[in-house]
């Protein structure tokens, strides 16, 4: 039951799904930027994650597969990055919100 | 690359061949006072069978190398370049564009701008830091499309040259073996040349443009003719050695070239990847932290904000476990 504060908690509400939904968006971005590490290999057959451990043959292209094998697992780990801040952004929003309408007599 | 896997079958049988040849002979030498076991030779067995033994020995060498050699030319297994046009494929796919979710930051801004206090102003100030550090996502993806794509044609050249090298060695070879004259072989070669000018190292915050630039870096396919003309392997080999150094260098050159454009751009993507936004305790967006107060996240028309901060302060943070039920309470007696 409202306890009459005239706190109108609708807006913070508002920008907290909308940021949940960022979060969402971003995390299925992840999960495709991810399917893109899975499906990289390399000229002797190895994965990324296996040349992200060290590897010494001596390729021609090694030096670039290096590169290729940073940068993917950058642009995921960046994606990710993305999906935890809009969802921490968008549950942090939301548990203000909670706490307010406690405050206020409801259930939040 | 089909044909080249079959070259080198070829030249690996080859060489198991030779090898078998010497061992026959091995045995024949070994023998004392050997009969004449080839028939028509005769007394001159031998001496038949000791050259026989070094031409196979210096043959299986040279076949030796021109196998191990290929292999080193481009790499040892086939199929990288098809895996990264898939990966290209998912990339594509995940469309890494704050344009389709740049109407949720907005909503969010809109709504947040009822509300004041530091906490406010800081959730409305990260979300555009992270719109940006989002833009640069956008820009990473489309370099490393872009990267993808020409690892896939400096695997596809390199295999191809390889493919060109299989196919020339093992019929010289042949033909030197065969007929003991000159053998003659043409064939071309596809090597990169870059650009001339300076393409500056890429960077953080480099405009979508510069992708473009990739291409430049790693240069232009241009045919380079070869042609070999000798009789014996050992001369074949030398022409052989030479030509696939060149090739391994030019294409390990074009690889290393565009790695080394991306150098300082990993360096800022690092950098930037540690970078908090929304999870920065100065955020305050914790509403479990004991330093959480409600001014931070004020309502800007609120008549009677202050009686309601206080009710908030008296509140615990979390909320309360709900109230166990009858099943519960029944669980729990056992």
């Amino acid at each position: 039951m409202s306890q009459g504060y005239e706190v109108d908690l609708s807006s913070l509400e508002a920008a907290g799904k909308a940021l949940t939904e960022a979060g969402g968006w971003a995390g299925d971005v992840a999960a495709r930027v991810h399917l893109c590490r899975a499906n990289v290999t390399f000229t002797d057959g190895s994965t990324l994650d296996e040349l992200l451990q060290g590897d010494t043959e001596d390729l021609p292209l090694r030096k670039l597969e290096g590169v290729i094998a940073r940068m993917t697992d950058l642009v995921e780990r960046r994606q990710v990055h993305v999906k935890d801040e809009l969802d921490y952004a968008g549950q942090g929003l939301l548990k203000i919100k909670a706490l307010y309408a406690r405050a206020d007599g409801e259930d939040g | 690359m089909s044909k080249y896997e079959e070259y080198r079958e070829t030249l690996f049988a080859e060489f198991l061949r030779l090898a078998g040849v010497i061992e026959e002979c091995a045995k024949v030498l070994l023998q004392q006072s050997p009969p004449p076991v080839i028939e028509g030779v005769g007394t001159q067995t031998e001496e038949y069978v000791r050259q026989r033994s070094i031409d196979a020995a210096k043959k299986k060498d040279v076949v030796w190398e021109a196998y191990s050699l290929l292999g080193q030319l481009h790499g040892y297994q086939g199929g990288a370049a098809e895996a990264a046009d898939e990966a290209r494929q998912h990339l594509s796919a995940a469309n890494v564009n704050i344009d389709d979710v740049d109407e949720k930051f907005a909503t969010a801004q809109t709504n947040l701008t009822d509300w004041t206090g530091s906490g406010a102003r800081a959730v409305i100030g990260k979300l555009n830091d992270l719109k940006a550090f989002v833009g640069n996502q956008s820009a990473y993806a489309q370099y490393l499309d872009k990267v993808l794509e020409q690892y896939a044609l400096l695997v596809r050249t390199g295999e191809d040259n390889a493919e060109r090298f299989a196919e020339n060695i093992t019929k010289a070879l042949a033909d030197a073996k065969k007929d003991r004259t000159t053998a003659k072989v043409e064939f071309a070669l596809n090597m990169f040349f870059a650009t001339a000018g300076v393409v500056s190292a890429a960077k953080s915050g480099d405009v979508v443009g510069g992708v473009e630039n990739i291409v430049k870096v790693v240069g232009t396919i241009q045919e380079t003719r070869k042609t070999w003309e000798e009789t014996d392997p050992d001369r074949i080999m030398t022409q052989f050695r030479a030509d696939v150094k060149q090739a391994r260098e030019n294409l390990a050159e074009a690889g290393d070239r565009l790695a080394n454009h991306f150098t300082a751009m990993l360096q800022d993507m690092t950098t930037e990847n540690a970078k908090s936004f929304f999870k920065d305790p100065a955020v305050g967006l914790d509403v479990t932290s004991p330093h959480f107060k409600p001014a931070q996240f004020r309502l800007k028309e609120a008549a009677n904000w202050d009686d309601f901060a206080r009710a908030v302060e008296k509140l615990p943070k979390e909320a309360p476990a709900p109230p166990r039920g009858p099943i519960a309470e029944r669980l729990e007696a056992g």
